[in-house]
């Protein structure tokens, strides 16, 4: 599949940006274009390496496996299609404790995922079918976490495993994020079955209880409260009918993905309550040093949809943003409190009084002291018309 | 920070120098080898499998951390084994087809030599093939069969089933792996199953009594 021209090129690529050399076998893990004395200490290495190469595709990704000597390895499969033609193999040398905590998962981590790249970049390998093993994979990953909380006796009851799991799902629903809101489901599924077995009337009311809850964040993240409350009627005819776990799985995960829809739909205005949300959260809290993360959770918002959503919807950055809330409020103060330039300076965020000072005049065109002064003047002027004009009336 | 502490920091940060001179330290303190397995080792790795979880650690890592704890365990076994007593009882013990997690195993494999049963680990990634085979050589009275991963507990249910069909000698089988349950052992018809390796030892016993 690949002359010897193209895989030294491949290996000069490689090598160039992970620093690891990179290696052919066969699928029985014998080097290609290398030559080896057989024995028997060669056939437990050639084992290993056939090994990493069945890990990679089994978990759909380069998996590091560990030798007997403590070196590890990883691989990436080579296919035609469905067929496994042999392996791209790293050997990543000795294990050894990292002197910073994380680089070693770094540098490993970093080097697996620019071999998978490589080799999809270069179609060597059938990226469809290994993403397919990646996200089973993951979905395994759930069910053992559920399964081990079970264990550990953290959830009881039925109850108790959605009470735990709800503020991660409704969050998700918010926010709009099919995937985790999936992603909790499944957890969710997998603990009631395990306890639910044969009680399949318990876990319809459970179920039911699940998407009142589920629909009742859809409309607080701004769905549509008739498309809402309808689809919840018509899914409650239709649960009635059900009478086996699949069905009823099957019936959860349509709600939701109809719940999650029923969000996105009011394009009218999509994420106004979130938006909302986060300048209200501003406004409480514009005194004190906000961060954009803490903003984003406030309105249910991942940190970069946030900042995606705010520059989209008011042309802004979030900190402009927010420097905008500080500066209004600022006004505020120096026309109708006789605060010191310092205190509005603190009182408003903005920590000392030369930054207040730029922040302001770059917002207002003056700085703030014009500003009062010049606010001033004009009530001033205002109030004296104003009962000029009184004056003449009478 | 006890004894015990450091230790299972040194073992959750793979500090493989540490741990080993962390064991002999607690154990030359007066710790029991019980009470180090799990007061230290078994939370230092449930701590390893959290930050796994939150994907606060990876692979590479985790290998590091499973080396500390091994080195850990090259202190404590010598230390748990009774001196002198010829062992009545076999059992092999091994973790099955597709699945390389031996710590678990490994920790049931050195308590139940604690307590006097003579164990043949067959390691890690066996078949059910060499399960049957390894039955026949040894004749153990139990088989004690490992699973770490939801995908390979299939493997263990396999397992079960080629021994009870096999013309090997009868025997017991006991079960266990963090997604496994009561549940699952009734289900794939396994003898026994236990939590955790000191349950392991009470569960041996007893069906060692019954035989
Ligand atoms: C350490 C570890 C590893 C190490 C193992 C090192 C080693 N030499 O064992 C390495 C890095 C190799 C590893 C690799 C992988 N791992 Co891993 N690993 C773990 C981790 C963090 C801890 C396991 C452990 O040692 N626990 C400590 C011991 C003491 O506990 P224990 O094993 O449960 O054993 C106790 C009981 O269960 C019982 N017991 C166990 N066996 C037996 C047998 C009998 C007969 C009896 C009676 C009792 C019994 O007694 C034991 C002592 O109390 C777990 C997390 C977890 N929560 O389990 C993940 C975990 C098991 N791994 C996981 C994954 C995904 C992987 C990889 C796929 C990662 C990857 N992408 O490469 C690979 C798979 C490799 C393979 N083919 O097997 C997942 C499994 C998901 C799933 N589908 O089930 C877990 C749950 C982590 C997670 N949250 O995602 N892993």
């Amino acid at each position: 599949m690949l002359g010897e021209a193209d895989f030294a090129n491949l290996a000069l690529e490689y090598r160039r940006r992970t620093g690891f050399p990179l290696a052919a076998i066969d699928t029985a893990g014998k080097w290609i274009g290398r030559k080896t004395r057989s024995s028997v200490h060669e056939a437990a290495k050639q084992g290993e390496r056939a090994q990493a190469l069945s890990e990679a595709l089994r978990w759909g990704e380069p998996s590091v496996v560990c030798d007997i000597q403590g070196h590890v390895l990883w691989a990436v499969p080579v296919m035609r299609n469905q067929d496994v033609l042999g392996g791209l193999l790293v050997l990543g040398g000795e294990l050894r404790r990292p002197l910073v905590a994380g680089s070693l998962d770094l540098r490993i981590g970093t080097a697996c995922r620019e071999l998978l790249q490589l080799a999809i970049d270069h179609n060597l390998t059938n990226a469809t079918l290994l993403a397919q093993q990646r996200a089973l994979a993951r979905r395994e990953r759930e069910k053992a976490e559920a399964l081990h909380s079970l264990k550990d006796g953290l959830l009881d009851d039925i109850r108790s495993i959605y009470l735990m799991e709800e503020p991660a799902l409704l969050a998700a629903i918010r926010r709009g994020e099919k995937a985790e809101a999936r992603k909790v489901i499944n957890r969710v599924l997998t603990a009631i079955y395990m306890l639910g077995q044969s009680r399949t009337e318990l876990l319809k009311s459970l179920s039911l209880e699940l998407v009142v809850i589920m629909a009742r964040a859809a409309v607080q993240a701004g769905g549509e409260p008739e498309n809402i409350l309808g689809l919840n009627y018509r899914s409650l005819t239709e649960l009635a009918k059900i009478n086996d776990h699949e069905a009823l799985a099957a019936w959860l995960c349509e709600m939701l993905e109809q719940l999650i829809d029923a969000i996105g739909a009011n394009t009218k205005n999509p994420n106004s309550v979130q938006l909302v949300r986060a300048l209200q959260y501003m406004e409480e809290h514009f005194s004190k040093d906000v961060s954009r993360e803490e903003v984003a959770r406030a309105a249910g918002l991942s940190s970069s949809h946030f900042s995606r959503l705010i520059r989209l919807k008011t042309g802004w950055s979030f900190t402009e943003c927010l420097a905008r809330v500080r500066v209004e409020h600022a006004c505020q103060s120096l026309v109708h409190t006789q605060a010191s330039l310092a205190e509005v300076a603190l009182a408003c965020g903005f920590g000392d009084q030369s930054y207040f000072s730029r922040v302001f005049r770059k917002q207002m065109g003056e700085t703030p002291g014009d500003y009062r002064k010049r606010r001033l003047m004009e009530s001033v002027s205002a109030s004296a018309q104003k009962s000029q004009k009184k004056v003449q009336e009478s | 920070m006890t004894t015990l502490q450091e230790l299972a920091m040194a073992v959750s940060s793979g500090n493989r120098k540490a741990a080993k001179a962390l064991t002999i330290q607690a154990l030359d303190e007066g710790v029991s080898p019980g009470d180090l397995v799990d007061l230290s080792l078994v939370p230092a790795m449930a701590a390893v499998g959290e930050r796994f979880k939150n994907n606060e650690i990876f692979v590479p890592e985790m290998l590091i951390a499973a080396r500390a704890m091994k080195e850990s365990m090259t202190v404590l076994e010598p230390r748990l084994l009774a001196a002198g007593i010829t062992p009545k009882y076999t059992a092999v013990i091994g973790t099955v087809e597709g699945d390389l997690h031996d710590i678990g195993k490994n920790l049931v494999s050195v308590m139940w030599k604690g307590a006097n049963v003579q164990v043949i680990d067959l390691g890690t990634n066996v078949s059910s093939a060499k399960f049957v085979e390894a039955i026949r050589e040894h004749k153990p009275q139990v088989v004690g069969l490992s699973a770490l991963l939801t995908t390979t507990m299939p493997a263990l249910g396999e397992t079960v089933r080629v021994i009870r069909a096999s013309d090997a000698p009868p025997v017991k089988i006991m079960i266990g792996g963090a997604p496994i349950n009561q549940h699952y052992a009734d289900e794939i018809g396994a003898d026994g199953y236990a939590p955790d390796a000191g349950t392991a030892v009470d569960k041996i016993l007893t069906l060692l009594g019954a035989i």
